[in-house]
């Protein structure tokens, strides 16, 4: 009797943990406006389709690794929206990913732009469908920088007779190596080469090449030669002066545009100014979009709300509130008029998709550790620090 | 954990025998060994009957989550205690152990044995036991248990330890078909004929115009050219433009590769049309490969970070024992004024939680904005501000600093109590004999200090070198040096490497590295504790108090 009634009891608890798995779960790295917009894109969808959307925020650092933990075990969300791409390979050959090939319907691949599709697709299939694509560019404070100048070697100068007791002339997260590829590369460096059918050759690092190590020389000169960027300043310190309005010039992405209107300070967006010689400059971008859990149990439903957070109107949207450029073509041309938009285009023509090969993964940290050494002291070898990255990313 | 002691009465114990005094046939009736088998037994039964519960309970509630097997194991060790203890009664009290038992096989014995296995494995992201789904490859030709795959390259084999040979594959047949549509009404589409056979429908595509919008659904069910769909689309869909997904699979196992043709543990059936096939991401044992990977970078990881962790462990102790010491002493004295408010004060660091107090340093000690450089430029100690955290010795300056201030209380708070066991007459007498306070000090209070500071020392010791939270949370490891690795930096010490070997290198995932690196760190550990016992003789003059 005792028995029939405790397996009544456990049965009954054990349904009600079935009731839940109705919803679909979204995790999200979006925050503030951007997190508002899924979010009320997500309302749009329950009401149209009738399906409750739960979207839970969750750090950049903490959602591939949390992915690759929980999903096996059925413990993570149908979707991840807000991957940069370059996180793709480790999570895809962890197994927690779906290919998207089967969801993305001919109408939004033939609308979608090949650098988009080509930074989302990882062994031959697209693992999400990317819905922006976003990179730093030059954002200067027009108050304080009325004309844009023309080369490098300008910007250097007007920068210095900027820097003054109360303002600085240019900065950014120079020990970053998201930010700082940028002089890596257009001086000749790269992170991986390609081969003959163009894709990336995990052996072939080009970090402690001759081109980058002028272009590791050409950043250390910002702190040294020129004293621009002062030891210490990191993302917050150079996005902090720019949002007080004493930074003239900051090399930084299209997601702290909101933050800088809000504080009242005017802005544009270009590219770097090219070299005296007419070398242009171009570092990483990114594409972001939603990832499908492998493991999800509501696959149909994923998909449903994916291809609706990525068609182009909501698209439009996210661009016009964020200053992100849209993967969709059509959407680009909505909004190609936007001044900030225009910027960013014109900023990433020249930048390289960030590699989305698992190898990736191995090369932030040691290259990283080279920047700050090198930034440490004027004597530092740049070439020394280089060469030790690059062995490491290797393995060696 | 100083609580006030609690009056009791004390039952009156009969001391010409105290045994007698102890309910002994209730203790010792079994034996030991015959209680924990007993114990043993109720524990696998449970463990059995949660699994088999939550396979059973699945046929009859599909989709049964598996902590319903919690339940079921624990109510199957509520029957067999309750059954065995009516069998043997004296178990009772072992029953008041059970959950400690349980708590230390879950989270101490299995955690130990899974690290001893992963380490002599190549466990890794991309080798963690799942389908790996980049890998899934076209199939060209089907020939029984012989597959030709379009692209080998594709299924990546190089990544695991014996290329694909034994490695599990999951082989699909898989198809999108467009479909004539001749109605629809009420979530039920009438096609113009019935579906292909032999594969399941899985998934229907709709266009909606009115949304603009490819709406996807499952299906409930097909009935000769009705198809219900799971969920009815909420606008009407364009009949022009309906897709379904057809598929199936099966599992099969890789046994050995032939150029671009696997050949698999058993034939495909004739009527299963493969499309493609996907490899499982297998590890397994590799033997001591981790560890001769990690000796032979040594030179650059294992040996300095060693150095620092011991050297770390050793400064913090006699830093804090110093300071302990003299403040000991200092607040001792029962002439000084206010000596219970500097107490307290001084006991504060204790109180606070140190996950807060040591990021609060991290901001004191930052490199421009922190009240220290502040405070040293004021009085003109620098003129330029000290990089604290930037540069490898101040960061390791700094960190036994901040050790100091975290530990300086509880050594100080072991020192007074040890001081107050020290009779007075010892220093009257001291006095007497005309000795300085300095005489006194070496004369009297170190050397009858020394038998209660060496096992505050030794645990203070074994407590700092694995002292995680402090180089995570301070420095994070850092900075990065040129002698080191991109996980081996300024102030890591072993656990830190270790962590950021396992969770922040090769993607996040090199537990069979990160396990190999934990048991070096055990052995070291142990080698070093016994030095440290041999050399102060803490073991021996335990044994003879």
């Amino acid at each position: 009797m005792t028995l029939k009634k405790t397996m009544i009891a456990l049965l009954a608890v054990a349904s009600l943990g079935l009731a839940f798995g109705q919803g679909l779960t979204v995790w999200t790295t979006f925050g503030d406006q951007t997190l508002q917009w899924l979010e009320g894109e997500a309302a749009s969808f329950t009401s149209a389709f009738g399906v409750p959307v739960n979207v839970v925020k969750l750090d950049l650092g903490e959602l591939p690794a949390t992915v690759l933990r929980a999903a096996p075990q059925g413990e993570a969300a149908d979707l991840f929206v807000g991957v940069p791409h370059d996180q793709i390979g480790n999570m895809a050959d962890g197994g927690v990913l779906a290919d998207m090939s089967v969801y993305a319907t001919p109408g939004y691949l033939a609308d979608l732009s090949e650098q988009a599709r080509l930074a989302y697709t990882f062994a031959g299939k697209l693992f999400g469908l990317p819905m922006f694509v976003e990179g730093p560019a030059l954002i200067v404070n027009t108050d304080l920088v009325p004309a844009a100048p023309a080369t490098y070697e300008e910007m250097i100068a007007l920068a210095q007779e900027l820097t003054t007791a109360d303002t600085f002339g240019f900065m950014f997260d120079a020990p970053n190596f998201y930010f700082a590829y940028v002089y890596l590369r257009t001086f000749g460096g790269y992170v991986f080469g390609r081969d003959a059918s163009g894709s990336l050759v995990a052996t072939d690092v080009g970090l402690a090449s001759e081109g980058a190590v002028r272009g590791a020389q050409a950043l250390k000169d910002l702190r040294f030669a020129y004293d621009l960027i002062p030891s210490g300043v990191n993302y917050d310190v150079a996005n902090g002066l720019f949002v007080d309005g004493s930074l003239a010039m900051i090399y930084n992405g299209p997601w702290a545009i909101s933050q800088y209107r809000d504080a009242g300070v005017s802005v544009a967006v270009l590219p770097v100014p090219p070299l005296a010689d007419g070398t242009e400059f171009g570092g990483f971008m990114g594409v972001q979009g939603v990832l499908m859990n492998q493991f999800s149990t509501n696959k149909v439903d994923a998909a449903n709300f994916a291809k609706w957070i990525t068609r182009a109107d909501a698209q439009i949207s996210m661009a016009e509130l964020s200053g992100r450029i849209p993967a969709s073509e059509a959407a680009l041309r909505a909004v190609g008029d936007d001044p900030i938009i225009q910027g960013f285009g014109l900023a990433l023509l020249n930048a390289e998709p960030m590699p989305n090969i698992p190898q990736m993964g191995q090369v932030w940290g040691p290259a990283g550790n080279a920047l700050s050494v090198i930034l440490e002291t004027a004597g530092s070898d740049v070439s020394a620090a280089l060469q030790r990255a690059v062995a490491e990313i290797l393995g060696n | 954990m100083t609580g006030a002691l609690v009056e009791q009465e004390v039952p009156a114990i009969d001391l010409s025998d105290p045994r007698a005094a102890l309910p002994r046939a209730r203790t010792t009736a079994g034996g030991l060994a015959k209680s924990l088998l007993l114990l043993g037994a109720a524990l696998a039964f449970a463990l059995v009957v949660g699994f088999v519960g939550v396979l059973v309970g699945r046929l009859v509630v599909p989709g049964l989550p598996a902590w319903s097997g919690l339940l079921f194991g624990l109510t199957a060790l509520l029957f067999a205690m309750w059954g065995i203890a009516r069998r043997f009664a004296w178990i009772m009290p072992w029953y008041y152990v059970l959950p400690a038992i349980v708590f230390l096989l879950t989270f101490t014995f299995f955690p130990v044995l899974l690290t001893i296995w992963l380490a002599f494995t190549d466990y890794a992201g991309a080798r963690n036991g799942q389908l790996s789904v980049p890998t899934t490859t076209p199939i060209v030709a089907v020939d029984g248990a012989r597959v030709t795959v379009s692209d080998i390259a594709n299924l990546n084999c190089g990544v695991l330890r014996n290329g694909c040979v034994d490695v599990r594959a999951e082989v699909y047949s898989f198809d999108m078909v467009a479909i004539e549509v001749v109605a629809y009404a009420d979530g039920v589409l009438t096609m113009a004929e019935p579906l292909p056979r032999g594969r399941e429908a899985r998934q229907v595509e709709l266009y909606l115009p009115d949304l603009g919008f490819d709406f996807s659904t499952g299906i409930a069910d097909v009935d000769g050219v009705e198809l219900r769909l799971l969920r009815a689309p909420p606008f009407p869909p364009d009949l022009e433009r309906v897709t379904v997904q057809l598929a199936d699979e099966l599992r099969r196992r890789i046994v050995s590769v032939d150029g671009a043709v696997l050949v698999l543990d058993a034939a495909l059936p004739d009527e299963f049309e493969a499309t493609a096939i996907a490899r499982f991401n297998e590890y397994g044992y590799i033997g001591v490969r981790n560890f001769t990977t990690i000796l032979a970078r040594a030179q650059r990881s294992l040996i300095p970070v060693f150095a620092w962790n011991v050297s770390f462990a050793v400064l913090t102790i006699l830093i804090n024992t110093a300071f302990g010491v003299l403040l000991a002493v200092l607040l001792n004295n029962p002439d000084l004024r206010f000596r219970n408010l500097y107490r307290t004060l001084l006991i504060v660091p204790w109180a606070l939680p140190n996950i807060i107090t040591i990021q609060v340093w991290r901001g004191f000690l930052n490199e421009n904005f922190g009240v220290i450089n502040r405070v040293l430029m004021l009085f003109d100690i620098t003129s330029v501000p000290v990089n604290w955290l930037g540069v490898e010795m101040a960061a390791k300056s700094a960190v036994l600093l901040v050790n100091l201030w975290l530990g300086l209380p509880f050594m100080m708070t072991a020192v007074l109590g040890a001081l107050s066991a020290i009779p007075r007459e010892l220093y009257e007498a001291a006095k007497i004999d005309g000795a300085s306070a300095w005489q006194t000090f070496w004369g009297v209070t170190a050397p009858l200090l020394r038998t209660a500071l060496i096992p505050i020392t030794l645990t203070g010791f074994a407590f700092n070198f694995n002292n995680f939270n402090l180089i995570f949370l301070l420095t994070d490891g850092g900075p990065p040096v040129d002698w080191g690795t991109a996980t081996a930096r300024g102030t890591d010490i072993l656990i830190s490497w270790a962590y950021n070997e396992a969770f922040r290198s090769q993607g996040g995932f090199a537990y069979g590295l990160g396990s190999a690196i934990s048991i070096l760190i055990f052995v070291i550990t142990v080698a070093v504790s016994l030095v440290n016992f041999r050399v102060t003789g803490a073991l021996k003059e335990e044994r003879n108090t």
